[in-house]
């Protein structure tokens, strides 16, 4: 019976350590390492002369704050028209990850 | 001589600690390497140069206001001035309408243009941007003690210094400077 609850217990430790993990949101994702840069949405807008950028951030899986949405990164540079936006997610050992828009317009 | 040097202790290299502290060492590493210089900006290629984006950095701060200071840079290679795009947070309300950056015994001064104003929890979240000359940025980042003052109504409001790691900082943005240059 002792078995069962300390066996238990592990499994429940071990759970716990794995979903407290913090995951981001990419396209590749390396449980070690992340460093990926990927593309979020293209518009036919030519050329961009603006950049601007919005980041949330997540600490163990646990906390995760910010405001990473296109509407911020745009209003950060004071874009109307947008021509592409990018992401950018890291993650260290899954306990410390970022979240980054990068809007490109005018 | 060699084996006892590795096989002594807990952290034997037959070890899974040992590969595992190694494993660990080498992705903290690589999160905290300032070579990777990709990590610090982007580019993008136009119709009419090259953009660059040096990404948003807060090293400038007033210790006793207890305040922010974020900014970031916007340059197209086919222009000789830069975007200067940063953000104060600040408890108390001004009017902001000039920044300076001291470079060297010269104080270099421009008006600044309002993205936006609001309040973010218990402090105020002022936006905004100015040109600058890409010269005059790229003396900025060569000096040891940079200074950015910010003034309201041609009176001295704030006051910002780096918080610390600044010549780290600088070296970064050197290089991306270079990068620039090399690729105009």
């Amino acid at each position: 019976m002792k078995k069962a609850i300390k066996g238990a217990l592990i499994l429940f430790s071990i759970a716990l350590f794995f979903t407290s993990c913090a995951a981001v949101k990419s396209p590749l994702l390396g449980s070690l390492y992340t460093d990926v840069k990927a593309p979020v949405a293209v518009t036919s807008n030519s050329n961009s002369s603006k950049v601007g950028s919005a980041e949330a951030t997540s600490i163990l899986g646990l906390v995760a704050t910010g405001d990473a949405s296109i509407e911020a990164a745009a209003k950060s540079a004071g874009i109307t028209k947008i021509h592409h936006v990018d992401e950018y997610s890291t993650s260290i050992l899954g306990v410390y990850a970022t979240y980054t828009v990068y809007v490109y317009g005018e | 001589m060699e084996n006892d040097l590795f096989c002594s202790g807990t952290y034997s290299y037959k070890s899974p600690i040992f590969y595992l502290l190694t494993l660990l060492f080498y992705f903290v590493s690589l999160g905290v390497s300032a070579q990777n210089l990709k990590k610090y900006y982007t580019s993008n290629i136009q119709d009419n140069g090259v953009l660059y984006f040096i990404h948003p950095d807060s090293k400038f701060a007033n210790k006793k206001l207890n305040s922010e200071f974020v900014y970031d840079i916007t340059y197209n290679t086919k222009q000789s001035t830069g975007t200067f795009n940063f953000s104060y947070f600040d408890k108390n309300q001004y009017h902001l309408d000039r920044i300076a950056f001291f470079i060297k015994d010269s104080k270099y001064c421009f008006e600044i243009k309002k993205i936006f104003i609001e309040m973010r929890k218990s402090k105020w979240y002022y936006r905004y941007s100015v040109k600058i000359p890409f010269e005059q940025l790229k003396l900025f980042y060569h000096q040891e003690n940079p200074k950015i003052v910010l003034y309201r109504k041609n009176r001295q409001a704030i006051e910002l210094i780096p918080r610390n790691s600044w010549k780290k900082n600088s070296d970064i943005v050197k290089k991306i400077f270079a990068i620039i240059s090399y690729n105009k």
